[in-house]
């Protein structure tokens, strides 16, 4: 996965850096924190998984912070403090873990593998807003601009379920050893991001929570020790980040036309005058519910199957309910704020580049989602992985 | 290239084109080659039509790697053809029509023209699909090309509702056809569909999931609530959404599920039994509309009702009746839809209670009009007399009464509502702000759209031995059921009896013809205006029975049926839930999003306690 991640870290800090450049109003403090997350971390999926490279993740998720901070909202500064204490104990947390079971490679004696689990669930859960850590979440998403949540989530966020990933094939014990944890982690996550979705009126913020319910599936992924499952928590990482690079694009361009934060009581009927965006929010909507073609299908069904083979008929339930909420939220959200009649003239237009990139998300949504099997982790189980579940 | 995959591949280039020529070609001329296109695949289906004949099961490779190491591979029987051949025939005449129906259109003709042929091509790939993943993801597919397609006029705001509602309503129900997927495979281990370890993973729970996914793409009642609100797309778009590639498609899957293996438990009768609520509630919201489309959209749910109660009977007659059926459907739906548009492309609008008197400037819309109305009321010589008499017959058979009358009774409803829309729309006198409008005929192309699936209705029911050994027994077979309708050149016999449609119909046909000569060739009255008959007081010459009055008389018999919603259940669902989240957030936020510190430390000693207890 991490040539494919670190490709697309690239891709979608380039096309963060085209749209805050078309589209304008970044002041310099959030070009040095834009750039310093792409290249710390570039740097780190260079390097790999060690020290090094968790280190340089962290300095990325830090600079992160300097996107809000830098942002033209007047409440950034708050919310980038909320999020920086998240952020700091969460690292902490994480690098104690990793610490404790020697980056990974090995298990400790009790009680400390246990202590370790508990830092990663922590950890994990500050850094990408589980349930019911996620105090920090909404007010960032409504303070940062769309573009720096293109590069928070579409890179910095990746990052850490890439991580949570790479634990699993370093550690699986941590995820076997105490599934029914993860597994309440993951089902508070799936039920509380998607009913946080359905409660939130802030067009970026219902998109941050549809992310926590994502996670919530990609932990799902963690538990069952097969090849099915892994390969759908890869496709997961990546599906999602294209998906929210192209639905936070789009709402940057929005934002651009209306100069305000786009939220589903007043905004309506952008559709008309901004079509491509409106086409790519649609298309990255898409890939956000999991519908075909885009490497979020190819992960969600796989995901669907990890919760069957996790909780049977139950977790199949709450995984039916977790992906209809989402549904139901992207579909209001779609039709509220883009399609339909529109309530006000909009002078502006997306400029032609922003266009350029925002098509060329969506289209890579498509076209990856045409061939999911070139992103399926090398692993020689992986293509023969369609046997039935022992049990 | 494999000849099986040359349908696919010829929509999908269409569809290629459309965006290649877009800066350069007129709709008009889009139009052409997307009619083109759907053509090039029928003639290739066609190629193909021989082999399934004789009972061979054709395979193919449309990519050789596509997920999980599977391919995306077509696997084409019986079933498959039959699916591919309405598809592309409804498909090329529909686009026929669109030529001239769509060419004003100043804005989004390669969108209309280059979804409606990926539209199509999903419903081959989904009928030609040799395992359930690339069926689903062709479900899918299809459900993104309608909701595209209804939403068409995407700032009007009737337009986008309607769209949603095919979403929302369609693709949560389609949830249960992902799950049925996963427990498939996870207790088999295979997905492919002609794969005999599949059986044992058919469980009734898998069964049930298969089945509402199939009943909302098909209008089922009460996932039925969709449909007519998807009337604000363009004709064509409606014509093919109810004739071919969408309410089709859960039509598909319950039929495919019996290549998985003999239902094992009685899953039949509670299908039969929703057949049959569908069949009347369908008719009698008909009979209320004076709108000419959502009409025929409500015709649509009951029509389907039909179809799957000949599924659900689950005998080879049965299959077989529910199979010749549903190409029924399509040709005289889909006649029906483009004369509906033809009319509102003409007047500007399809209320019924403006509308009168077409026939004098439209005659042969009209006259297209008149047979596949008769079609799908079931009149004989057209097919749908015969699709009727077939599924009556099975349900006879299999002794399911219930059945035979909600059939019985929502043909003479359907009877009932064609004859009040045939009348209000087409005879009578023009009113008066018609008059002023410049009331036009069908262009030649619309014509031919529609005069083919219309020709479709009449030979069918003339000679329904031509579709049944060719398309519809193939695909019974493929099904596993033995032949129980035998057929000769003098139509077709059941166990029941034979009905010697083709010499019968042939009589019947010639006498009218000769009639006809006889009161032409004579001294034929002029036409004028005479009093309608009513059964009662006779009305003034002149007058006649409006649609308001079929609808206030629908309305006085049946309102107890109208007051019944399935709507509000959804809607009062969503609107718990935002009240649900709404007051959940309210009430926890005081602490998850206000009391950082003591979230965390309260989920560090959850999260303690839970390894701590193991």
């Amino acid at each position: 996965m991490d040539l494919s991640l670190l490709l697309l870290g690239l891709t979608v800090g380039l096309v963060g850096l085209v749209l805050a450049a078309s589209l304008g109003g970044e002041g310099r403090g959030w070009w040095v924190a834009a750039l310093a997350v792409i290249a710390f971390a570039t740097l780190g999926r260079l390097v790999g998984h060690g020290l090094l490279g968790l280190g340089l993740a962290a300095c990325a998720e830090v600079a992160a912070l300097g996107l809000v901070l830098a942002g033209r909202d007047p409440g950034g500064r708050a919310a980038a403090r909320l999020w920086a204490a998240a952020l700091v104990p969460a690292i902490v947390a994480v690098g104690l873990g990793f610490a404790l079971t020697g980056l990974g490679h090995h298990r400790p004696a009790a009680p400390w593998d246990g202590l370790a689990v508990g830092l990663f669930v922590l950890g994990f859960g500050l850094k990408l807003g589980l349930v019911p850590l996620y105090f920090w979440l909404p007010v960032t998403a409504r303070s940062a601009s769309a573009t720096s949540l293109v590069l928070i989530f579409g890179i910095v966020d990746a990052g850490v379920l890439a991580d949570l990933a790479s634990l699993r094939d370093l550690a699986p014990w941590v995820f076997v050893g105490h599934a029914g944890l993860w597994t309440a982690v993951a089902v508070a996550s799936l039920l509380g991001g998607a009913l946080l979705a359905v409660a939130e009126t802030d067009l970026k913020a219902i998109v941050a929570f549809t992310g926590v319910v994502d996670a919530g599936f990609l932990l799902l992924g963690l538990i069952p020790a097969d090849d099915v499952a892994r390969t759908g928590v890869t496709l997961a990482v990546l599906g999602h980040a294209l998906a929210v690079t192209a639905v936070y694009g789009a709402v940057a361009c929005g934002e651009a036309a209306l100069g305000r934060s786009l939220t589903i009581d007043d905004a309506r009927g952008l559709a008309g005058r901004l079509p491509v965006a409106s086409g790519v929010f649609m298309v990255g909507a898409a890939a956000l519910v999991g519908l075909p073609p885009s490497l979020a299908f190819a992960a969600h069904w796989r995901l669907f199957r990890a919760a069957a083979d996790v909780g049977g008929w139950a977790m199949t339930a709450v995984a039916f309910a977790a992906a209809s909420l989402v549904l139901l939220v992207v579909v209001r959200a779609l039709h509220r704020i883009w399609l339909g009649p529109a309530r006000e003239e909009i002078a502006a237009s997306t400029p032609l580049a922003a266009r350029g990139v925002l098509l060329a998300v969506a289209l890579a949504i498509a076209g990856t989602g045409l061939v999911p099997r070139l992103f399926e982790p090398a692993s020689p189980a992986t293509h023969v992985a369609l046997a039935p579940i022992a049990r | 290239m494999d000849p099986v995959v040359l349908p696919v591949v010829a929509l999908l280039a269409g569809a290629a084109l459309q965006i290649l020529i877009a800066p350069f070609a007129s709709t008009l001329w889009k139009g052409r080659l997307a009619a083109l296109a759907t053509v090039g695949a029928l003639v290739a289906a066609l190629a193909v039509l021989p082999a399934t004949m004789r009972g061979e099961v054709l395979t193919a490779t449309l990519t050789p790697v596509w997920d999980a190491g599977a391919a995306l591979a077509l696997r084409v029987d019986g079933l498959a053809m039959l699916f591919t051949l309405m598809g592309t025939f409804a498909g090329a005449a529909i686009l026929t029509f669109s030529i001239r129906y769509m060419e004003d259109e100043r804005q989004g003709g390669t969108r209309f023209y280059a979804t409606m042929l990926v539209f199509i091509a999903g419903l081959l790939v989904l009928a030609s699909a040799a395992d359930l993943l690339v069926a689903y993801v062709a479900w899918e597919v299809i459900g993104l090309c309608s909701y595209s397609l209804v939403g068409f006029w995407y700032t009007q705001k009737a337009a986008v509702d309607g769209a949603r509602k095919v979403l929302v309503i369609t693709h949560v129900a389609g949830y249960g056809f992902l799950v049925a997927i996963v427990l498939l495979q996870l207790r088999t281990g295979t997905l492919d569909w002609a794969d005999p370890k599949l059986a044992q993973g058919f469980t009734v729970g898998v069964a049930a999931l298969l089945i509402v996914s199939a009943m909302a793409k098909s209008v089922l009642f009460p996932l039925h609530t969709w449909i007519p609100e998807a009337m604000n797309a363009p004709t064509p778009v409606s014509a093919l959404l109810h004739s071919a590639c969408y309410v089709k498609a859960g039509v598909y899957l319950i039929a495919r599920m019996y290549s998985i293996g003999p239902w094992n438990v009685d899953l039949g009768t509670p299908l039969a039994a929703i057949a049959a609520i569908t069949i009347l509630a369908g008719v009698i919201f008909a009979l209320k509309q004076t709108d000419l489309k959502r009409l025929l959209a409500f015709h649509t749910v009951s029509q389907l009702g039909y179809v799957v109660a000949g599924l659900a009977i689950g005998t080879g007659y049965g299959v077989t009746a529910g199979l010749f059926y549903c190409l029924s459907h399509a040709l005289f739906k889909g006649t029906l839809f483009m004369c509906a548009g033809s009319v509102q492309h003409a007047t500007g609008t399809r209320d019924l209670t403006r509308l009168g008197g077409l026939a004098a400037k439209m005659p042969w819309t009209t006259l297209i009009w008149v047979v596949a109305a008769a079609s799908i009321a079931g009149v004989p010589l057209t097919n749908g007399f015969v699709a009727k008499w077939l599924i009556f017959g099975a349900a006879l058979d299999k002794g399911l009464v219930f059945l035979i009358v909600a059939g019985w009774i929502g043909s003479i409803l359907t009877a009932f509502s064609f004859l009040k829309a045939s009348v209000n729309c087409f005879f009578g006198q023009m009113p008066a702000e018609l008059e002023r409008v410049h009331v036009h005929e069908a262009r030649p192309s619309m014509l031919l759209g529609m005069g083919a699936m219309a020709a479709g209705c009449v030979l069918f029911g003339l000679a329904p031995q031509l579709l049944m050994d060719t398309v519809v027994a193939p695909a019974a077979h493929g099904l596993g059921f033995a032949d129980t309708v035998g057929t000769s050149w003098g139509g077709v016999a059941t166990g029941r009896g034979s009905i010697g449609l083709t010499v019968g119909a042939s009589l019947v046909a010639a006498a009218l013809a000769f009639a006809w000569m006889a009161w032409h060739f004579a001294d034929a009255p002029a036409p004028r205006p005479v009093a309608v008959f009513t059964g009662g007081e006779p009305l003034p010459v002149g007058d006649r029975p409006g649609a308001v009055d079929f609808a206030g008389l629908a309305e006085a018999a049946f309102h107890p049926v109208y007051a019944f919603d399935p709507d509000r259940a959804w809607f009062g669902l969503w609107g718990s839930t935002t009240r649900l989240a709404a007051a959940g957030r309210a009430a926890v936020a005081p602490l998850t999003e206000r009391r950082p510190l003591a979230v965390v430390l309260l989920s560090g000693l959850a999260v303690a306690a839970a390894i701590a207890l193991g």
